[in-house]
């Protein structure tokens, strides 16, 4: 502790170009935390998938529907607890902008096959009574103003459909940014091709361990049918959409390493000026009995000072204001955009990296030199 | 008689400049006694400050035997002679050498930090070596906020704070007007006198080598001369 002071008032030496470089730091910094929120948001689907329920669908992809029928039959399979339509609507608020999803359920059943939807007693059961009724997640509250006994029109371009609802509730949990409406009321009012079909049925199993069954046991039953399903746990499902996803995050995987590179280069070259112009002090250093790993490490020190304090600042700053304005309501399937504590070790450790190899060559290098050779510089 | 406590052995440094091979000290044989205060002249290139630097342990014979305090340098390694000189060297540059973001007193502190003191220890000792050369006013002054005497005077208090055996002064007036210069070496001259510090001076400066007990001089490698002076005339005790 006897160098910190030594280490601080070497950082300071070059108030200008530390500024500088803390400041690189901290928008590196931020930048990847933002990159690496959005990383996470992207397996958020399969990190919280529940693992007692299963998705299941027809089995040639998601655009063909499969017949409301099938529900009975998969209500007795053994190891299923429940079960209830699932059906994209993908209605529209107005304006194409206003994406937010909206799915046609079975009311009685949404609290217990999706128990993360958080509302009062008295808000479940108008939603209940309500065949008109729907709820919607905090967060489209906070972008639309719904407010309940508003009624909302969504028109879907895939039924050519505009569908009248009234907020019944306003619900909290991991996705707030859904519309959940009765699927019988939908029902009614789709045209004739269009009745008794729904897109997936979301599953309760009794237990994990018989989902891998329950899945098969659904799928063979309706092998040979006209509408064929394939059945997967939430997790499999949403890790389907993530391979949709896969070329976005390497992308977004090789900002990062750029980003980083491009740090270390800002850095190396700032420490490399920073020792080479202090080459002679550090002949004086070795004069006066200052061995060469003291010596490196007080650089080390300095380099790793800049790091804390630029990831310090960079984190702060990210986790302010990613805290204080919750970009997910403003971003489709975003359910948060709050870094995890994981993300912001991670950034903080990325940072310590970034000082020691800047600095380390340079430091190796001067505190090499003989007093002699140190002291004869003209740098 | 006791033990000379600097003993130069048939010294010879040779090193390559552009291709051509230099003798910058040519069979040198040197004893300096504890309290010892002796001037080092010659022209430039001469190879005097090669000498000093040889005796502190910054720099390696080519040739012969390098003993100080019965120390052998020459078999030392680099890590080693870095805490040798800790302890035993205090070196006065020509150019100060101060560390600018530091006060005078952090300056001075410096080698202290390489010692196991407790910070008490350390500021008593700080003090001290800044109160003797007059600069107690001065101690949390920058360098940037000091003359270049009382940079050099700051520079000559990091050499003794550690009570070192040996004092190696390279040019301390090379850089500072008649008047500072006077001043350093009244301060020198003090430290040999009162303190019994033994001292070896590089200088051009006649009047600067007039302040030391012996004058010796070094012409292409060679030490020459021996002029010793009955009486230290400028000291003022």
């Amino acid at each position: 502790m006897k160098y910190a002071k030594l280490i601080f008032k070497n950082i300071l030496r070059n108030k200008r170009r530390t500024l500088l470089t803390i400041s690189s730091l901290v928008v590196s910094l931020f930048l990847i935390i933002s990159l690496a929120t959005i990383l996470t948001e992207f397996d958020r689907g399969t990190d919280e998938a529940s693992p007692l329920r299963l998705i299941s669908r027809h089995a040639v992809s998601l655009g063909f529907v499969i017949p409301m029928a099938h529900l009975q039959k998969i209500k007795t399979v053994p190891g299923v607890k429940d079960a209830m339509p699932f059906s994209w609507f993908g209605g529209i608020y107005k304006d194409e902008r206003n994406f937010f999803a909206n799915f046609a359920v079975d009311a009685r059943k949404l609290r217990e096959v999706v128990p993360e939807v958080k509302m009062s007693d008295a808000d479940w059961q108008s939603f209940i009574n309500d065949r008109q009724g729907a709820i919607v997640g905090q967060k489209l509250v906070t972008l639309y103003g719904f407010t309940p006994g508003q009624r909302v029109t969504l028109k879907s371009p895939i039924y050519n459909q505009s569908v009248e609802f009234i907020i019944r509730g306003v619900y909290t949990g991991s996705d707030e940014k859904t519309l959940y409406f009765h699927y019988d009321y939908l029902n009614e009012l789709l045209p004739a091709w269009a009745k008794d079909q729904v897109s997936t049925f979301s599953i309760m199993a009794n237990s994990a361990e018989d989902v891998p069954r329950v899945g098969q046991a659904i799928d063979s039953i309706f092998a040979n049918s006209d509408a064929p399903t394939k059945t997967e746990s939430e997790r499999e499902f949403a890790l389907s959409f993530q391979t949709m996803m896969g070329g976005v995050k390497q992308f977004l995987y090789g900002i990062m390493a750029a980003i980083t590179f491009s740090l270390l280069l800002v850095m190396g070259n700032t420490m490399a000026m920073n020792v080479r112009e202090r080459t002679k002090e550090v002949g004086t250093l070795k004069a006066i009995g200052f061995q060469r790993g003291t010596i490196a490490a007080l650089f080390l020190g300095e380099a790793l000072m800049v790091a804390c304090i630029g990831a310090g600042i960079g984190i702060a700053a990210a986790a302010a204001v990613f805290n204080a304005v919750d970009l997910s309501i403003y971003i489709p399937n975003f359910i948060s955009f709050v870094p995890t504590g994981e993300t912001l070790v991670a950034a903080f450790v990325l940072s310590l990296f970034v000082g020691v190899v800047s600095v380390i060559y340079s430091a190796y290098r001067v505190s090499g030199l003989t007093v002699a050779e140190a002291l004869r510089s003209t740098e | 008689m006791s033990e000379p406590i600097v003993r130069v052995r048939n010294v010879t440094k040779r090193f390559v400049r552009d291709g051509f091979e230099v003798i910058a000290l040519d069979q040198v044989d040197l004893e300096l006694y504890e309290g010892d205060f002796l001037a080092l002249m010659g022209p430039s290139g001469s190879g005097k400050s090669t000498l000093l630097n040889l005796l502190a342990g910054i720099d390696r014979v080519t040739e012969g035997e390098v003993e100080v305090m019965g120390t052998q340098l020459t078999r030392m390694s680099e890590s080693q002679l870095a805490t040798w000189r800790n302890a035993h060297i205090g070196y006065i540059f020509q150019t100060f050498n101060l560390v600018p973001v530091l006060t005078a007193f952090e300056n001075v502190e410096l080698p202290l930090l390489l010692t196991k003191l407790s910070k008490a220890e350390r500021r008593r000792n700080v003090e001290t070596a800044l109160d003797l050369v007059g600069l107690s006013d001065r101690m949390h002054h920058q360098p940037k906020q000091l003359s270049g005497g009382q940079e050099q005077r700051v520079a000559i208090a990091r050499a003794i704070v550690t009570d070192p055996d040996l004092i190696l002064a390279d040019e301390p007036t090379g850089n500072l007007d008649a008047r500072s210069g006077e001043e350093i070496m009244q301060i020198l001259s003090t430290l040999n006198h009162e303190l019994n510090k033994t001292i070896m001076l590089v200088t051009h400066d006649p009047h600067a080598a007039s302040f030391a007990a012996e004058q010796r001089h070094l012409e292409k490698g060679v030490l020459t001369e021996v002029k010793e002076f009955a009486a230290r005339q400028h000291v003022t005790v």
